[in-house]
């Protein structure tokens, strides 16, 4: 913080230097600017440190499907994972063929791949 | 005025001269003089943010698992202070000056932490069912381990700092990125487990109930289900931990259990896990190997090992690959569909390795959270 603030100074500084002698000594002007230019980045790469460790990326809930499937038919579904699905989970009736067998055989992640 | 200087006076006469002079020498005393210092401040940054993300992170868990402790339990009373106890626990490991029958003592401690922990849960979420009160205990875990990895993380931060070692910061700025992805994989099981999702550990426990469906099936050992099937005209004893509640189980107790019961009968034990790949690899790419696949600290392995050698059984596993973070987080599809391929590399196993009408044990292992049976 406090090096921070020096900077800022050195880099308000240099910077009205680098304008008073703009006119007069062109070369020493862009001396004075290369240190205003280098201290003010300084600075707002540190500020750009510190509110990167603050953020933190709440990604979205992930796509999770369940795959609900009658063996005694072509009945396949997949939907989006509610609360309570588990896999081999009993589902009751099915709406295709009317035997009371369809369940959840599969539950997975559906999204981009991760590290 | 500069003639003072003598022939010298000409360099300061160029002020662009001085000013590099000024600056090279500036560079040579903050790079040679404090470069190490310039570095470690460096890294101690690095720390510093992992160390925000973590808390944060750590936070975030804490916050869900109160939260899904609120919903599903209904307390009476506020479980918050009860879940900072829990979040403070530890275990205290046997001596291990004296190795002999170390495995017997952390099988014990084990135990009995893992009953107190459950105890504490069912406590804090009085409403909710055993299934739900192993999720929850899985959720109030996951928030126990990122916890601790602030803890001992802030610890080492704040002994590099404080006794200025670089080599303290250097190991702990090495280890960061690590760090981090275990802890956001840790986060993310969090979420797995507060909704009851399977995750990618569940593999072997997947395997193991697509065999034992709709069979008739018994209670073996500590929250293990063991059925008996037909593979290949072998008799197959398949077993996983009870489902579908955030559960593994003690594989190891029960392979120990039917080896016994059934005496010489066995003629091989194929255990199916998740393991951890390499980076590179594929996910949901299939291995063979020899040896009890099972993680842990050991003491299920030890078991396993122990009675297959007394018994002279060969140990076979079929493991499947995955990081860490596929591992705890919810099963990806390239996962799931790896379990109909691992039910085919293991009926080749059998058939290479057993006799018609042999008995084999199929150990599905992992943490069946999300899988029933």
């Amino acid at each position: 913080m406090l090096i921070s603030i020096v900077l800022i100074i050195i880099a308000f500084y240099t910077l009205n230097l680098a304008l008073s002698t703009f006119s007069t000594d062109f070369t020493l002007a862009t001396l004075y600017f290369t240190v205003a230019v280098l201290s003010f980045g300084f600075v707002v790469l540190s500020v750009f440190r510190v509110r990167k460790g603050y953020a933190l990326a709440n990604p979205a809930p992930l796509k999770v499907m369940s795959i609900v499937k009658c063996p005694q038919c072509s009945f396949k579904q997949i939907k989006n994972f509610s609360v309570g699905d588990f896999v081999f989970k009993k589902l009751g009736m099915c709406t295709q063929c009317g035997v009371a067998s369809l369940s959840i055989t599969g539950i997975y992640y559906d999204g981009p791949t991760r590290r | 005025m500069l003639d003072i200087f003598g022939p010298l006076g000409g360099i300061f006469n160029n002020l662009g001269t001085v000013t590099q002079l000024i600056f090279t020498l500036l560079f040579v005393l903050l790079f040679f003089g404090f470069g190490q210092k310039l570095q470690m401040r460096q890294y101690m940054w690095d720390i510093d943010r992992g160390l925000r993300r973590l808390d944060v992170i750590r936070t975030q868990a804490k916050d869900l698992a109160l939260k899904t402790i609120k919903e599903i339990g209904k307390p009476t009373v506020d479980p918050l202070p009860q879940l900072n106890v829990l979040m403070e626990s530890f275990l205290i490991t046997p001596v291990d000056m004296d190795p002999s029958g170390i495995v017997s003592k952390f099988d014990h401690l084990l135990d009995v932490r893992d009953v107190k922990f459950k105890e504490d849960v069912q406590k804090m979420a009085p409403s909710a069912d055993s299934a739900q009160v192993n999720n929850l205990e899985n959720l109030v875990e996951a928030s126990w381990a990122l916890n601790t990895i602030f803890r001992i993380i802030r610890h080492f931060y704040l002994l590099g700092k404080k006794t200025n070692s670089i080599f303290i910061i250097i190991q702990l700025q090495a280890l960061l990125p690590m760090i981090m992805q275990e802890a956001e994989a840790y986060l993310g099981a969090g979420r797995a487990f507060a909704e009851g999702q399977p995750i990618g550990d569940g593999l072997g426990a997947l395997v193991a109930s697509k065999l034992m469906k709709d069979k008739a099936q018994r209670k073996v050992e500590k929250d293990v289900i063991v059925a008996e099937t037909t593979l290949e005209d072998r008799r197959i004893i398949a077993l996983k931990a009870e489902g579908p509640g955030g559960n593994v189980g003690k594989p190891g107790d029960a392979i120990q259990s039917l080896l016994q019961e059934n005496n010489g009968k066995v003629s091989m034990i194929v255990m199916v896990d998740a393991a951890l790949k390499f980076e590179g690899e594929t996910t949901g790419e299939i291995s063979e190997g020899i040896g009890a696949a099972i993680g842990g600290i050991g003491t299920e392995r030890f078991k396993i090992e122990q009675e297959a050698t007394k018994q002279h059984i060969p140990v076979y596993a079929v493991i499947v690959k995955e990081s860490i973070l596929e591992a705890i987080t919810p099963m990806k599809k390239e996962i799931l569909e790896a379990g109909d391929k691992v039910i085919e590399r293991i009926k080749n196993l059998i058939v290479e390795r057993s006799k018609p009408g042999d008995t084999v044990i199929i150990a599905g292992i992992g943490n069946t959270i999300g899988i029933g049976q």
